[in-house]
């Protein structure tokens, strides 16, 4: 009695306590999930990136030009876009402005035109 | 009567003894269950683990192409806005240049209108800018360029700089 009371104490000391054993469970089943969460996101990803392919055009596509560098490429060409639209924008205030004073000299010239008898009334 | 006693007494026990080994078959069984389960959880754990971290870094090139894909769309709609804003703005500009090239040819034909009114008038003693004494003229043509008038020598042409301020401003070759 007295030996198999002591072999029964030292298994039980060995064993996993109750909160172990659920903590392990509760770990284990976190992991599952995480596993099936990288697959559900593995799945959006490569959906998402065969849309990312089937959109680029041809002369970029990937083997000659990387999405980064696609997508440098995109933002200097927006850079770009942004300054011609910039100096567009200068010119077109200094062309209104050239309208305006143009507009004034025109006004005045009719003016100085209406103003002067013609030569037969003279 | 010892032996008799010694007889109950282990017949009476052996109930007993059957249940504490039966007890302890089960403990151990239970025991050995738990152990193999928490064994199998561990390994489990651990190739779940393993895979997460696998997927995970696999994962890791394609999240950046999927951004990067994000960002070339984005980019995309803005390229498209851009180029749409410089197109309206070439057509402002090609519009008001028009328009410039319409108010001025306008402008210069007030002023031809206007200066014509002038022809046939005399004047007295005109002197050029450039010293020219040409006496008295009659006016020919005033044109934005040229001026024509008539003198005892003949026609002559200068420029309308050529004229003293007050008839430049009187011809409106000088505001």
């Amino acid at each position: 009695m007295t030996l198999l009371a002591r072999i029964t104490l030292a298994a039980s000391l060995s064993l996993p306590t109750c909160e172990a054993q659920k903590k392990l469970q509760s770990d284990l089943t976190q992991a599952n999930e995480k596993v099936a969460a990288l697959h559900a996101e593995k799945q959006q990803l490569d959906q998402a990136l065969m849309a990312g392919l089937r959109s680029r055009p041809p002369a970029s596509k990937p083997g000659q030009v990387s999405a980064a560098q696609y997508a440098k490429d995109l933002q200097n060409q927006l850079s770009g876009l942004k300054t011609q639209a910039e100096t567009l924008q200068q010119n077109l205030s200094q062309t209104q402005s050239r309208l305006l004073e143009a507009q004034r000299q025109l006004e005045w010239a009719r003016a100085q035109a209406s103003s002067i008898p013609t030569p037969n009334a003279r | 009567m010892g032996a008799g006693t010694g007889q109950l007494d282990s017949d009476s026990q052996r109930p007993m003894k059957n249940l504490i080994a039966l007890l302890l078959f089960l403990g151990g069984a239970s025991a050995w269950k738990m152990w193999y389960d928490h064994q199998n959880h561990l390994e489990g754990l651990s190739a779940a683990q393993e895979q997460a971290a696998a997927l995970d870094k696999s994962l890791q090139g394609t999240r950046a192409e999927v951004k990067a894909y994000a960002q070339i769309a984005q980019l995309r709609g803005q390229i498209t806005l851009a180029e749409n804003a410089v197109n309206s703005l070439r057509q402002q500009q090609l519009q008001a240049e028009q328009n410039l090239q319409i108010t001025q040819s306008q402008t210069l034909q007030s002023l031809a209108q206007a200066r014509q009114k002038f022809a046939g008038q005399v004047l007295q003693g005109l002197q050029l800018q450039d010293g020219r004494k040409l006496g008295n003229v009659r006016l020919i043509k005033l044109e934005e360029n040229n001026i024509s008038v008539a003198t005892v020598g003949g026609v002559v042409k200068f420029a309308p700089a050529q004229l003293p301020e007050p008839l430049r401003r009187q011809f409106f070759y000088q505001k």
